[in-house]
Order: C-alpha cells, then sequence, then structure tokens
C-alpha cells in the first residue's frame, strides 16, 4: 500500500482561488484515490489591510486598483461564478475584509489540537460564504469551537499570539521556496503546483509521487 | 518556530493556474481582458 503522500499548502483565509484551489485539490486527491496527508501553511498576501475594513469587496476594488465599480461587481461577479462550479458560494457583498494574521495563528493552533483542516474549511466559509468576521479574537474562537477546538486553550493561544512565531516561519519557508503567490501546493516535498489547477493536474501529480514511492520500495 | 528549510529545487508542475499575489488575483486570461482598460493583466 503507498504511503501517505504529504502536501504542504500555503494559503491565505482571503484569497478567494485558495478556497477554490482547496476543492479542486481534493476533488484531484479523490480521483487519483492516494492516501494523503495536508498540512496548512500560512501566507498573508495583504498584511496592511485593517481588522476591520469599512465597506464592500467591490468598493475596495475599486478604490485600490482605480477600477470603475461596474468592472469590480464584474470580476467579483466572474470569481462567484467559478467558486460556484466547484460547489462554493460566495456572497462578496457580506465579505469582511480583515486583516488574516490572526486566522492563520488560529490554523496553527488548531494544528497543534489535531484540527487544522476542519478548521481551515470553517474558516474559509466563514469569510467567503457566511459573511462573518474572520480577524477577531471573540469571532476565531467561535469559529474554532465549530471546528472542534478546545475555546480555553485557542483563546489563550491567540490571546498570547502563541503561534505568531510559526506563522511567521511558514512565510520565510514560501520565501526560500520562491512562492510569490497562493494557493501554492508542495507535493512531497519536491514538486510544486501553483494556483487553483484543474483536478486533474492535482490528481497526475499524486499519482506520479505514488508510483515513484512504489519503484523504490 | 522552526528555521527555514533549505531552498529546495521544485519541480513545478502544470501550467500557472488561478492565483493571488500580494493582493492582486489574477482572473483567467480571457475574462481579464473585458475588464482591463490599462494593457495590464486585471486582478481583484
Amino acid at each position: 500500500m503507498t504511503d501517505a503522500v504529504k502536501i504542504d499548502i500555503w494559503s491565505d483565509v482571503a484569497c478567494p482561488w485558495c478556497y477554490i484551489g482547496k476543492r479542486k485539490f481534493e476533488e484531484g486527491a479523490r480521483r487519483a484515490e492516494v492516501p494523503v496527508e495536508v498540512e496548512y501553511h500560512s501566507f498573508e498576501l495583504s498584511p496592511d489591510t485593517p481588522e476591520t475594513y469599512a465597506g464592500s469587496t467591490a468598493e475596495y476594488l475599486s478604490k485600490h486598483k482605480g477600477l470603475p465599480i461596474a468592472d469590480a461587481h464584474r470580476m467579483l461577479d466572474q470569481v462567484t461564478a467559478i467558486a460556484a462550479s466547484v460547489g462554493l458560494h460566495y456572497d462578496f457583498d457580506t465579505v469582511v475584509h480583515t486583516k488574516t494574521l490572526l486566522a492563520h495563528e488560529l490554523l496553527h493552533a488548531a494544528k497543534a489540537q489535531g484540527r487544522q483542516l476542519e478548521t481551515a474549511e470553517v474558516v474559509f466559509r466563514a469569510y467567503f460564504e457566511q459573511g462573518r468576521h474572520v480577524g477577531r479574537i471573540d469571532d476565531l474562537v467561535e469559529l474554532g469551537v465549530e471546528a472542534g477546538l478546545n475555546p480555553d486553550v485557542t483563546r489563550a493561544a491567540l490571546e498570547s499570539h502563541e503561534y505568531v512565531g510559526d506563522v511567521q516561519a511558514d512565510i520565510a519557508q514560501a520565501v526560500a521556496y520562491g512562492i510569490r503567490g497562493v494557493p501554492f501546493f508542495v507535493i512531497d516535498g519536491r514538486y510544486g503546483v501553483s494556483g487553483a489547477q484543474d483536478p486533474e493536474v492535482f490528481a497526475d501529480a499524486l499519482r506520479q509521487v505514488a508510483a515513484e514511492q512504489e519503484s523504490v520500495r | 518556530m522552526s528555521e527555514p528549510r533549505p531552498i529546495l529545487p521544485l519541480t513545478l508542475l502544470g501550467a500557472a493556474g488561478l492565483a493571488c499575489e500580494g493582493d492582486d488575483c489574477l482572473l483567467p486570461a480571457d475574462e481579464s481582458a473585458t475588464v482591463s482598460s490599462t494593457g495590464a493583466p486585471a486582478a481583484l
């Protein structure tokens, strides 16, 4: 039997392609029928974002990119349609822009509690589908509980910033790999897949690594 | 906190997919053409 293939995924909570890429990767892994061990790593795309941006995503785009508001809406509609194609229900009208450092700290706290994958799913869903705030401790503890985390342990970790060093280490590792954008998937520490690729790209990569593992037995 | 592992020669698989760099999240090329009036790739 093939050993589980290690998948390291760099992503940001506020990255629309990261949640879409998560779904595409999951579908690829299902097709490949290769056991995988997934670990999420932190990548903060926009560290200058305030805790709460008082405006819609379309307004943010329009202001920061100098786009007419109608174009911003059209772009968001396109992303929403792509998300829908993989079963996600993005609602950019309710997304709360926020700095994602604390959310990354939560994902590390979740890893320490053995619930990182469940927590990643809960946080992505909260941000893109449910219009919930993912940048404040109270909200993150609530999300953590939904993912099965211990509320007291999680709150203590967030309040003390216990894992901020791990977040920075992830970012440093991304730089060492030459990662400039997310999502980015490192498969078995040897292969890189950049972006939200079609499921078959992931499936092929997993089959290839599994075959290589078999050939050296 | 662990030190970054040495830079590894990752073999890239597949063409570049949809990804975010900074606060730019590129749209598919054919669709970005419909929203970019500057010649630059449209981005979120």
